[in-house]
């Protein structure tokens, strides 16, 4: 007999539509309503609705009721950065197993929050990563078969290859610095509204989680201190807002495994893609270069939009994989490849980082255990 | 160019056939005759006298007396990776604005080398020297793990702009293996060298095997060329032994971070040398 569905709620769908789609998607979760918090910005109450009514299903204006009426299971959280550890808060202290869209927070207290009550309401968390993507997946498999040998370091660069509205140094003289929210809501048009939210956040904050969820995976430890440099190079909203778009990150982990990570928002002239996204892997019997964007192919055609990336991903069951091992979480109580947990922790990697940035001294990382 | 050559034989054999590319080259065999000398032998080196110097650069120290030498601006030090087709290509774009000012430098530097203190340092060596190329300043900071002895290293390189060089060494890739990789963020663009993209793929049993097709031995036909029909000053193919001193004890600071387990400030490393571009000069 097929399972009844996980009835999921989303918790707020204000920046990536994605992530609610990939748990609707999955055949063992139902998206059945939209809920946020009655005191939102209109715009936000405005996004919920057009998502709610694209997908047939209802939007309600408070959260914890609308948990309890539609007797739901699961929810999914995709708001500004700033609510995501309240609202996935609620969802788990009303019994909820909870699905986070990346970052965790912009505060480390917040993410604690959401530890303790994931914790004692004994539910399953999963926050949004990419770690079952293809290349991702035989990089995995080429450690776990110790082809590597013991692995010694890991390097990850995170590059998105994508513009922030103006170039930095074109602001000119009597023009008002660029408002994060606003420039965060035009960038809802094409996907690159990562940082949405009241307060600013930088590309650590933003995609950091990423390229330091391969590096849990691929060495299951943690990253015990950080030596950082970060940078603002290429936007004004960065600018304005004193957030790095550029972050260079040597990391030492628990394990003794070493390396290192740089993320950036380079702008879109810097790559015919996304972005260049690479691994390298250095083991004890050999290394491993990974571009993380392969499977792909590539197509080029007249009246081909410039902006338009010319190689496009293949053979990528990711969505399908990570909701199947959260389904599997909650029905065997098996690990998540990223739980709040280690989520905070890497939070507070990305903490450290700033901090080693600001003080120019290598930074330990306050790592937290069950 | 009449030039004498004074090498091992593995090199004499690949000179002379680099130098089959180059005009103006005439190879003599009594010294007495020749306006250059070719040696990879820093006892060889004769303070003004016309030399290509082809050994290692850590081999200079301290082996000969930098003293005797560091003045001396005939004595030509090549660092491969500064005639190499893929640094150079990345230079250029560098150098004609098209990537604006260097942001990010990312270099995976992997080979085999014995665990020896000398050849490994060279490599270090000559991977800083491409970062001072690149960058048009001195770090203010940097931060090592990993030494010599060791698999791996990697250092952090912070400058004062906020820019950034990663060096990552892996010095114990089974026999036979090799890869490079230098990718450079700028303010306006960006440039990826990568083994990754120019490899072939042979097909001989069991599963397919990465053939890179390897430009890195134009260096040495590069360096004979600028040497016997010199570049403009301002090219800067070659180092001085000064600049050589230089790196040598950049590369000392880099090492001293991993023993001292922490950054490492740097002060005082400015090369006042406004020919090698080595330090604050581009």
């Amino acid at each position: 007999m097929i399972p009844a569905p996980h009835r999921t709620v989303a918790l707020s769908v204000v920046k990536h539509d994605y992530l609610p789609l990939a748990v609707a998607a999955h055949p063992q979760f139902e998206l059945i309503g939209v809920a946020d918090q009655a005191e939102c910005p209109p715009w936000v109450h405005q996004r919920n609705q057009t998502f709610a009514d694209q997908l047939g299903i209802p939007y309600r204006k408070e959260v914890t009721e609308a948990l309890r009426d539609w007797n739901a299971s699961v929810a999914v959280v995709s708001s500004e950065a700033e609510r995501h550890c309240e609202l996935g808060r609620y969802a788990a202290q009303a019994g909820l197993h909870v699905i986070l869209d990346k970052p965790l927070s912009n505060r480390l207290s917040e993410c604690d929050s959401l530890v303790d009550a994931v914790q004692q309401s004994g539910v399953r968390s999963l926050v949004w990563n990419r770690n079952y993507l293809p290349a991702l997946l035989q990089a995995k498999k080429t450690i776990d078969d110790l082809e590597l040998g013991r692995l010694l370091a890991v390097h990850c660069d995170f590059f998105f290859s994508k513009d922030a509205g103006p170039r930095k140094g074109s602001r000119q003289p009597g023009d008002p610095p660029i408002n994060w929210l606003e420039r965060q809501r035009e960038a809802h048009a094409d996907g690159s509204d990562g940082g949405v939210g009241v307060e600013p956040l930088g590309e650590l904050h933003i995609e950091g989680l990423y390229p330091l969820a391969y590096l849990r995976m691929l060495t299951g430890a943690r990253v015990r201190q950080v030596f950082a440099q970060t940078a603002i190079r290429f936007h004004q909203a960065n600018e304005d807002n004193q957030v790095e778009d550029l972050a260079s990150v040597t990391l030492e982990l628990s394990n003794g495994v070493k390396g290192s990570v740089c993320v950036g928002r380079i702008g879109a002239d810097s790559h015919p893609d996304i972005g260049e996204i690479k691994l390298h892997l250095i083991g004890t019997r050999g290394a491993l270069a990974v571009a993380e964007a392969r499977p792909e192919i590539s197509v080029y055609y007249h009246g081909q939009p410039a902006g338009e990336f010319k190689n496009r991903r293949i053979g990528n069951q990711h969505d399908f994989l990570l909701m199947d091992e959260f389904a599997r979480a909650i029905a065997e109580g098996t690990p998540t490849s990223l739980d709040a947990l280690e989520a905070r922790n890497i939070m507070a990697t990305v903490q450290a980082a700033l901090e080693s940035s600001r003080n120019r001294q290598l930074t330990k990382v306050s790592n937290r255990d069950l | 160019m009449k030039v004498f050559i004074d090498t091992k034989p593995e090199t004499r054999a690949a000179c002379f056939q680099s130098g089959r590319r180059v005009k103006n080259l005439e190879w003599v065999s009594d010294p007495g005759k020749a306006e250059g000398m070719i040696t990879d032998l820093p006892e060889l080196i004769v303070p003004g006298k016309r030399t290509l110097y082809l050994g290692g650069i850590v081999n200079l120290f301290p082996l000969t007396d930098p003293n005797s030498i560091v003045n001396s601006t005939t004595v030509k030090i090549v660092s491969p990776y500064r005639a190499d087709p893929r640094f150079l290509a990345v230079q250029h774009s560098l150098f004609t604005q098209e990537l604006g000012a260097p942001a990010l430098l990312r270099i995976h530097f992997w080979c085999r080398t014995p665990p020896h203190t000398v050849p490994r340092l060279n490599s270090l060596v000559t991977q800083l020297d491409v970062v001072f190329r690149l960058f048009a300043g001195t770090p203010e900071s940097l931060y090592t793990v990993g030494n010599l002895f060791e698999p791996t290293l990697q250092t952090q390189l912070n400058f004062p702009d906020g820019g950034v060089a990663l060096l990552d060494f892996a010095w114990d890739l089974p026999e036979g293996d090799a890869y490079y990789s230098l990718s450079l963020i700028g303010d306006t663009g960006a440039a990826y060298a990568d083994d990754q993209r120019n490899v072939n793929l042979l097909f001989a049993g069991n599963e397919p095997r990465a053939k890179l097709i390897d430009p890195s031995h134009e260096w040495l036909d590069r360096s004979l060329e600028n040497f016997v029909n010199p570049t403009p000053p301002g090219e800067r193919s070659f180092l001085t032994v000064n600049n050589a001193l230089v790196l040598y004890q950049f590369a000392e600071k880099v090492l001293e971070s991993h023993n001292r387990r922490a950054p490492v400030s740097i002060f005082g490393t400015e090369d006042d040398d406004s020919s090698s571009g080595t330090s604050t000069n581009r």
